[in-house]
């Protein structure tokens, strides 16, 4: 698969933009925790850093995700986790504008137009987390999957790394079925050869430390997405990848209606897609990475009559000028180089009032942060959200907010000390109920029982 | 008759039976009586609140004085005031809502399915979409005058198409007329007007030449008939703002989730649309329906609507269903039929007993009383016999019934959120009730001596442990009053 250089282009531009982005998601530090565990040979199966739900199985569908992020960290600090992000989003977006470039070879107008929607909509989940990883194998996949048998038979190992980095390799085991199913019904001599590419591809996802358990975490995301999370709520046109997303939408629904008609194998790959990326904000940017090839094929190319006249460069010239491109990313330590944990967000001063051990109640937003920055006090919650759901989570919500009959909560689990925001209602009412104030700032409240 | 009229009322037959069993128990029903039980009575619109003691007042429209008016005399006068005891009207009363409700809904069906057959003549093909629709518009089938919006809604359309696609241009000249009455009995009209707009660029974009002045001049007479309306030009703006706005703090304004019921439904027809628009493509599209620029300028705006603001759905589904029931068939090759001829007696006769049937079922089987399941009913007697009027902190949801049923009682807030409370009383409110930082400023500020809220609410707990007083509760509310 040869990728266009102006693929690389963007993809190199948007590797040095994305370093600029500073690093602060709060998923990012339990990752690396649990690919630090990985690391030393001791994969997480039970919970190890709560003290509410210690103990309680854990999903291991990211492990190797989690292991990336971790050897990134071990081997050159915050910076090895900016390069690694640079280096995905590189990936990603050569990816994603290539697979344009091959629909319009000669068209870079509009396949740039084509991947805008991708690029705008994917810059949200630019974050240091598996999730982009899972993002450049989707698009590797969607690539994939408009070729013919042999890109279809690598479609396969592709799905059995994807399945050990992210949990949404499910939407890649979909696409393939449907792929298959697709070419099937289309070219019916041979059909048959179809259902060994299927079977192997049900089974890549089944070889994973996970077995069958890796299909729990993506069908409980799509079936039942834990709406309070913000990413996790309905794409919402208050927001901004809310609002790119329906105008992606509103392209679609334009494209399909007044472009050329698609293959059977075109919409048995875009119509799943758009499914699950109208089920939730984070999987918004699937829809509009599935439907770059598609934009690009059908959009109009303004300057069609200047094309048409230009002569093409020589496939010689375009190997040098891939190669240039590619080493540009030499360059990227330096662009990383100091790259380190934005706290702006975090009670970093709140730290040292926080007593150790367990017992100690923390917002569900820093309870990553915290497993990083102070190892010696044990969360309560944290973002992985599954070991702590139903009862944990439902006893976070009481507490947090207050809610008649906390403080039975409170006494029930123990909790001796709270980590949390001055605007929760619970700072507002434990404060009124004598618990001490043991530390106040903009950012965070601790309070002593 | 066309055997898809009969069609259509048999839909509308359908969901008006549907309709008519629904109890009355939309949070909003009892303001909207109430204000059109003044308005009748005072010969003269509400425009000042006198409702609540944060925004008394404060001058007022909500855009739909004719829709409460219409259902204040579909339930009748009402005999007794501030108390409730069931049947409390001279006239039909809860049931005079319920037949409302049911012709309205009846005539969103009719019109929908009319619209989906007249490209879909084969009775199963249509029926999916068209039974999608109907259960999808459920969510607005609470008594308020967004019912009317319902019922017009799919009527301008089938004008629209009439026009369009059959080229009728005389039933452009009812559109006029229905938006003089649109715009005074609910504000939504504007959804209406979206839609005359985009049948018109789509007339001088790709129509034939002798379609444009009349898609223009209908589009200008509509603009100009929405502006006879007690607001005149502010409706539109009022409207226009609120789309603007996007106001998300009610549950039926947020996005829609597909994982829903409703949701499920809309995913469903719009993928479906989705998938057979790509396999037929736009010269598919014009083979089989005419007018390509038409569906995906109606289909895209209207489905954007429907994602920002949930309770749109119903009116997204409407401009799916015609081209999901045309088009799906067609993208799996099945062969187009032509609509059946019923004798016209036959036809009559079958229009006849089902409005019959509708009739005795509103006669046997329609509910006489509210449900009141969600309401602090046993809170109404409490307040009477409390020695002072101290001021009431309510539960958002309850205003409106305060308002019906304890009118000595004025509302912190109630339904009329945005053109009454919004940003500053329900901002209060919101932070009181939460227990945000500041939340005994608002009581402080607003001299709150009395609350009735849900038992859940953090503020509930708060004020019970700091000693306040339980006059009464249930599962669903409790009264606090201060010490």
């Amino acid at each position: 698969m040869r990728v266009s250089p102006f693929a690389l282009f963007l993809g190199v531009v948007f590797a040095y933009l994305v370093t600029l982005q500073p690093i602060n998601d709060s998923d990012l530090f339990w990752h690396v925790e649990t690919g630090r565990l990985t690391l030393a040979g001791d994969l997480p199966r039970v919970e190890v850093f709560s003290w509410t739900a210690r103990g309680e199985p854990v999903f291991t569908d990211q492990w190797l995700g989690d292991l990336v992020l971790a050897v990134a960290r071990a081997a050159a600090g915050w910076p090895g986790i900016l390069a690694l992000r640079a280096l995905a989003v590189f990936a990603l977006v050569a990816l994603v504008v290539d697979a344009a470039m091959s629909a319009r070879p000669r068209a870079p107008i509009v396949a740039a137009a084509a991947a805008l929607p991708a690029i705008l909509l994917s810059r949200f989940a630019w974050t240091d987390r598996p999730e982009l990883l899972g993002l450049v194998c989707f698009a590797l996949m969607i690539r994939l999957l408009r070729g013919g048998d042999r890109e279809l038979l690598f479609a396969i190992p592709l799905l059995f790394v994807w399945a050990q980095l992210h949990g949404s390799y499910a939407l890649g085991l979909g696409l393939i079925l449907a792929s298959c199913a697709a070419r099937a019904i289309e070219e019916k001599p041979e059909r048959w050869r179809f259902v060994p590419i299927a079977s192997f591809a049900v089974l890549a996802t089944l070889l994973g430390p996970s077995g069958l358990d890796a299909w729990t975490s993506s069908g409980g995301h799509f079936l039942a997405p834990p709406r309070f999370i913000a990413e996790e709520g309905a794409p919402d046109a208050r927001t901004l990848p809310g609002a790119f997303f329906l105008i992606t939408l509103a392209l679609v629904i334009a494209t399909a209606s007044l472009g050329r008609r698609a293959t059977l194998r075109e919409t048995l790959v875009l119509v799943p897609v758009a499914l699950v990326a109208l089920t939730a904000t984070r999987h918004t940017p699937l829809l509009a990475i599935a439907a770059v090839p598609f934009f690009a094929s059908r959009w109009p190319d303004p300057i069609a009559g200047l094309r048409d006249r230009s002569p093409a460069a020589p496939e010689a010239n375009l190997g040098r000028t891939r190669a240039f491109l590619i080493a540009l990313l030499a360059f990227l330590p330096i662009a990383v180089l100091d790259a380190h944990v934005d706290e702006s967000t975090y009670p970093r001063a709140a730290l040292a009032a926080v007593p150790e051990g367990a017992g100690v109640f923390n917002q569900y937003d820093w309870g990553g942060w915290l497993l990083y920055a102070k190892p010696s006090t044990p969360v309560f919650i944290d973002g992985r959200l599954f070991p702590y759901v139903p009862d944990v989570l439902a006893d976070y919500r009481a507490i947090v907010g207050a809610h008649p009959g906390w403080e039975s909560v409170v006494a029930r689990h123990g909790v001796k000390a709270m980590l949390v925001r001055p605007s929760d209602p619970i700072a507002v009412r434990a404060t009124e109920r004598g618990w001490r104030v043991a530390f106040r700032d903009a950012i965070a409240v601790v309070l002593i029982r | 008759m066309r055997a898809t009229t009969l069609s259509a009322f048999l839909f509308a037959f359908l969901a008006a039976a549907l309709a008519m069993l629904q109890a009355p128990a939309d949070s909003d029903m009892f303001w909207h009586l109430e204000q059109g039980d003044w308005t009748i009575s005072h010969g003269m619109v509400l425009t000042t609140d006198m409702w609540s003691f944060t925004r008394a007042g404060a001058t007022y429209n909500t855009g739909a004085w004719l829709g409460d008016v219409v259902m204040s005399t579909a339930y009748g006068p009402q005999l007794v005031t501030g108390t409730f005891s069931g049947t409390d009207s001279s006239g039909l009363g809860w049931l005079g809502l319920d037949i409302l409700r049911a012709v309205l809904v009846g005539f969103a069906a009719f019109f929908t399915a009319r619209i989906t057959l007249r490209v879909q003549p084969h009775l199963g093909w249509a029926a999916v979409p068209v039974l999608g629709t109907i259960l999808v518009s459920r969510m607005v089938w609470g008594d308020r005058p967004q019912l009317f919006t319902l019922a017009l809604f799919p009527l301008v359309l089938d004008l629209l198409f009439a026009w369009r696609l059959e080229g009728r241009t005389r039933a452009l000249v009812a559109l006029p007329f229905v938006f003089v009455l649109w715009a005074n009995l609910h504000n939504a009209f504007v959804i209406g007007l979206v839609a005359v707009a985009i049948f018109a660029i789509d007339a001088w974009l790709e129509g034939e030449r002798r379609m444009r002045v009349p898609a223009l001049a209908t589009l200008v007479a509509c603009v100009v008939a929405t502006q006879l309306n007690p607001a005149g030009g502010g409706a539109v703006a009022r409207a226009a703002a609120y789309g603007a706005l996007l106001p998300g703090w009610i549950v039926e304004d947020r996005a829609l989730d597909v994982l829903s019921g409703a949701g499920l439904v809309f995913a469903t027809l719009l993928l479906a649309a989705i998938a057979a628009a790509m396999l037929r493509g736009r010269e598919g599209i014009a083979a089989r329906l005419g007018a390509p620029l038409l569906w995906p300028g109606l289909i895209a705006p209207f489905t954007v609507l429907a994602l920002a603001i949930q309770r749109e759905t119903p009116y997204a589904c409407m401009v799916l269903a015609p081209f999901v029931a045309a088009m799906v068939p067609d993208a799996i090759g099945r062969p187009r039929i032509v609509a059946p001829v019923v004798p016209r007696v036959i036809g009559l006769a079958i229009v006849v007993v089902l409005a019959v049937a509708l009739a005795l079922e509103a006669a046997l089987a329609a509910p006489r009383e509210p449900d009141l399941g969600a309401y602090p009913v046993g809170a109404v007697p409490l307040l009477g016999s409390l020695q002072g009027r101290p001021h009431l902190l309510n539960e958002y949801d309850w205003g409106g019934y305060l308002i019906r049923y304890a009118p000595t009682y004025p509302t912190f807030i109630d339904g009329r959120g945005e053109a009454v409370f919004v940003p500053d009383v329900l901002s209060e409110f919101q932070r009181v009730v939460a227990l945000a930082p500041g939340y005994r400023d608002v009581l402080k500020k607003w001299d709150i001596a009395l609350v009735l809220l849900r038992p859940d609410r953090p503020l509930v707990g708060a004020l019970r442990e700091d000693g306040w007083r339980v006059l009464g509760e249930d599962a669903r509310w409790v009264m606090l009053s201060r010490p």
